[in-house]
């Protein structure tokens, strides 16, 4: 055993690396915290910092290197083994059970009893009342869960972790659901975990935030480690070039588009919960990127565009007139289609054949007197399957047995059936293997030079860069800047998703 | 049978036989093969056409009961009111007859109850987020209420012969019910395999928000299912009424869950976007025979109750075993 005296972190990951299918998603990264302080971890999507809390959290297994708990050598196998040691992690999805009061959600699993069968329902009040009251908020932990406001729920669930004796807080994410209230009742409560002695490990994106709550920051670049750096050190533009990789450049060029075909839809001050007056429009043959951080607003517009989800204010345009969206149906008819973020749960019914996944909007186009003739339309989809080159043994096959890349092609041949024309794809190659990734990339060129107009919503800007005609860039549910091909400086484009200007 | 068009689907690995595979594939008519082989060897009567055809009129109302729930089954819904909706329709057709109503608009009348109490189902279910099994489990109590109210709960004797002509009726050695099960299990097979309304009911079933993107109007299709099993349980009602030519308050209690274990050991799973009414009327036979077997041996129907209980369950695992063991 190593002396005490020694043990100057309280966590230390050294030479962790972790790789996925077609991706190095950790690179011999090292991380160190200090007992009783609140380290944050910061770096842009797609950086590590989820992979590597994973891997302390023990959902996933790392490929190489060590870590310390303590001091000692430790191995976290599973979950169970990371809780055990001490270590909470706190998910930005909360693992509450909503029907349940708050304070049975502290003590799930570990309720107090009497008679040794029975629960002890006063302690159980007594001692998550107490627990909430040491961290100086106002909760009653009779209430069910899913009364409480998302702060509250985010207490409790910190709650629950000091109740199940944790010495390390991993807190992911925790303000991307919070009002701004709710975020100083956040930041008094970290303070008041720090009182305690618990140690804090803070991901965000908001770089502000970083520093009103943070003691130091590491910086994840590309799955490699960047920096460890004191906040009270350290300047926001500087902690922005850390993460971006490039020092800022003055000059921000920022041209107003220069669309080349007539315009095919056109967004003015669309607005909703996420969105803040956004203004945006697509040409025929155009491909646009929209790109930023995990929450900035991308998906949410896409929903509106295709109709999911209905504008609060705002007008949009299609073709020149004006058009109101109710549901999927109303964008379908004005050829708009959606390639979904999730195939599996969106874009496909994974039980069903190939053929019948890429004909189920189009049903109509092959029936007479409501009659389906499956010749012309196994026929289409056979045309589109060697088209697109899905790699499958028939039409017959259930798409849940083909690869994601195949599995995405499908989606795309059930919109290219349908007639559509404009089509907004959403992180179209995510978990998709890069040999799929360089085919669909073509697809989509090919498509756009056939006229198609295309938006591109991606986390990954690198995909944006090699097929954009355009990129804009959304922070924060607006639209923060947009740059031309040509103009596509790394730095700036990074710095406008991450600072928002 | 599972409603899906057999395109040579993995043709590779069908051509080495797989016995397992086989299994899955053929559980259900092996089966009944193996149920009729039993039956055959108890009585000699068996095999005999005339005793399938008393079958096929035995089955019949059960069977067009599970047409239409097989409807609701593919969309992942329930639709627990069909008993009683067969009891209202019964009821309804037979107090309109004798009050004098011709027989044909009396038993319009009686489908358009049957037709609207499943929209209401439909209605109830999807607009208000209720989970189908509570919309139609009201239903079911609702309609059971009405059934006795119209004549204060008694039954209604001495309807007129020619009414007799749809339940206990022959064209020539057929059984008119039994032919109307058929053709109406043909038409159903048509409509899920050959029009878009059908095939939407698979993509609705397998993955609701999917459809819902893919432009599939979700809670039409919803709705309409239940229409369809209220239409077909207020034709079962029908039937029956005039295949025992008494409009009975309390006849076909229970006849939900044979119709939904029939629906399930037929093939069609409960979490929808599967199955279809081929395997669904082999479920129907298959219960029947095995009713049939019990009653040659002289068994008590307790007996009857309890092997047919262990018989789906049976019947549910091998398919989940073999599956899972291929997949």
């Amino acid at each position: 055993m190593k002396v005490l005296g020694e043990n100057k972190y309280i966590l230390e990951m050294r030479g962790i690396s972790k790789s996925f299918p077609g991706v190095q998603a950790l690179q011999k990264v090292d991380f160190a915290v200090a007992p009783g302080e609140v380290h944050c971890l910061i770096g842009a999507n797609g950086a590590g910092k989820s992979t590597l809390m994973k891997i302390l959290a023990g959902v996933y297994p790392k490929d190489e290197g060590e870590i310390f708990f303590d001091g000692q050598r430790v191995n976290i196998t599973d979950p169970i083994s990371s809780s055990r040691l001490g270590i909470a992690v706190i998910y930005q999805e909360l693992s509450l059970s909503g029907n349940l009061s708050a304070a049975e959600n502290i003590y799930l699993g570990k309720y107090p009893r009497k008679y040794r069968y029975l629960v002890d329902w006063a302690a159980l009040y007594n001692r998550a009342q107490s627990l909430i009251d040491s961290l100086g908020i106002k909760i009653d932990v009779k209430r069910p869960v899913a009364e409480l406001s998302m702060g509250h729920r985010q207490i409790v669930e910190l709650a629950k972790a000091l109740a199940s004796n944790a010495r390390l807080v991993v807190m992911d994410e925790p303000s991307a659901t919070l009002s701004g209230e709710e975020f100083e009742t956040l930041v008094r409560v970290i303070r008041e975990l720090k009182g305690k002695g618990i140690t804090v490990i803070y991901i965000s994106h908001r770089l502000e935030e970083l520093f009103r709550v943070g003691d130091r920051v590491t910086v994840l670049r590309d799955g490699r480690f960047i920096a460890t750096k004191n906040l009270r050190e350290i300047s926001q533009d500087q902690l922005v070039e850390l993460i971006i990789g490039h020092a800022l450049s003055k000059d921000r060029q920022e041209r107003q588009a220069t669309s080349t075909g007539p315009e095919l839809i056109r967004l003015k001050d669309i607005c909703t919960d996420k969105l803040k007056s956004v203004s945006l429009s697509l040409s025929r043959g155009e491909i646009l990127g929209l790109y930023g951080l995990v929450g900035s607003g991308r998906t949410e517009l896409l929903r509106v565009i295709y109709g999911v989800d209905q504008p609060q204010a705002g007008e949009m345009f299609a073709g020149g007139n004006r058009v109101v969206f109710k549901s999927p149906q109303d964008a379908l008819k004005n050829s708009i289609a959606m390639v979904p973020e999730n195939r599996k749960t969106q874009g496909l019914v994974i039980n069903l054949p190939i053929w019948e996944n890429a004909v189920i909007p189009s049903f109509n186009k092959f029936s007479r007197l409501g009659v389906l003739n499956y010749r012309s339309m196994l026929g289409e989809v056979k045309e589109q399957v060697s088209k697109l080159n899905i790699v499958t043994p028939s039409l017959g096959t259930r798409v849940r047995n083909l690869s994601g890349g195949n599995q995405q092609k499908v989606v795309i041949a059930k919109w290219l059936i349908k007639n559509s024309k404009i089509l907004l794809f959403d992180e179209p190659t995510q978990g998709i293997d890069i040999g799929a990734k360089e085919e669909i990339y073509r697809i989509i060129k090919e498509l756009a030079g056939k006229g198609y107009g295309v938006i591109v919503a991606s986390s990954e800007l690198a995909e944006l860069e090699q097929l954009c005609n355009r990129i804009v860039v959304m922070f924060n549910g607006a639209i923060a800047g947009q740059f031309q091909q040509g103009d596509y400086r790394k730095e700036n484009i990074l710095r406008c998703a991450v600072a928002g200007r | 049978m599972d409603g899906t068009v057999d395109l040579t689907v993995e043709k590779t690995r069908e051509r080495k036989f797989n016995p397992g595979q086989f299994l899955a594939k053929y559980n259900l008519l092996i089966l009944l093969i193996v149920f009729i082989s039993i039956a055959a060897t108890l009585s000699p009567k068996f095999l005999t056409v005339q005793n399938f055809l008393n079958l096929l009129q035995q089955s019949s109302v059960t069977g067009i009961i599970a047409v239409g729930m097989t409807f609701v089954i593919i969309v992942a819904g329930i639709d627990l009111s069909v008993g009683s909706v067969v009891a209202l329709a019964g009821m309804v057709v037979a107090v309109l007859i004798s009050s004098g109503w011709g027989i044909p608009t009396a038993i319009i009348a009686a489908l358009g109850v049957g037709a609207v109490l499943g929209f209401i189902n439909g209605y109830v279910s999807t607009k208000f987020n209720m989970p189908a099994f509570i919309a139609t489990l009201a239903m079911m109590v609702s309609a059971r209420g009405l059934a006795l109210l119209v004549t204060d709960g008694k039954p209604v004797f001495g309807l007129p012969e020619p009414f007799s002509f749809l339940g206990a009726g022959f064209i020539g050695r057929f059984p008119v019910s039994g032919l109307l099960w058929i053709a109406l299990t043909v038409l159903a097979a048509l409509v899920l395999k050959y029009t878009p309304y059908g095939r939407n009911l698979y993509a609705v079933g397998g993955n609701p928000e999917a459809a819902h993107l893919s432009g599939v109007r979700v809670h039409r299709h919803l709705i309409s299912v239940y229409v369809i099993s209220g239409f077909l349980a207020a034709l079962a009602g029908v039937v029956l009424a005039s295949w025992l030519t008494v409009g009975q308050p309390t006849a076909a209690k229970g006849a939900e869950l044979d119709a939904i274990a029939a629906v399930v050991l037929g093939g069609t799973s409960l979490f929808g976007g599967t199955g279809g009414v081929g395997g669904t009327f082999i479920g129907v036979l298959l219960m029947s025979i095995i009713t049939n077997i019990f009653n040659l041996l002289g068994l008590a129907s307790y007996y009857q109750q309890i092997f047919m209980g262990v018989i789906i369950v049976l019947a549910l695992i091998l398919n989940r075993f073999v599956v899972g063991k291929n997949a």
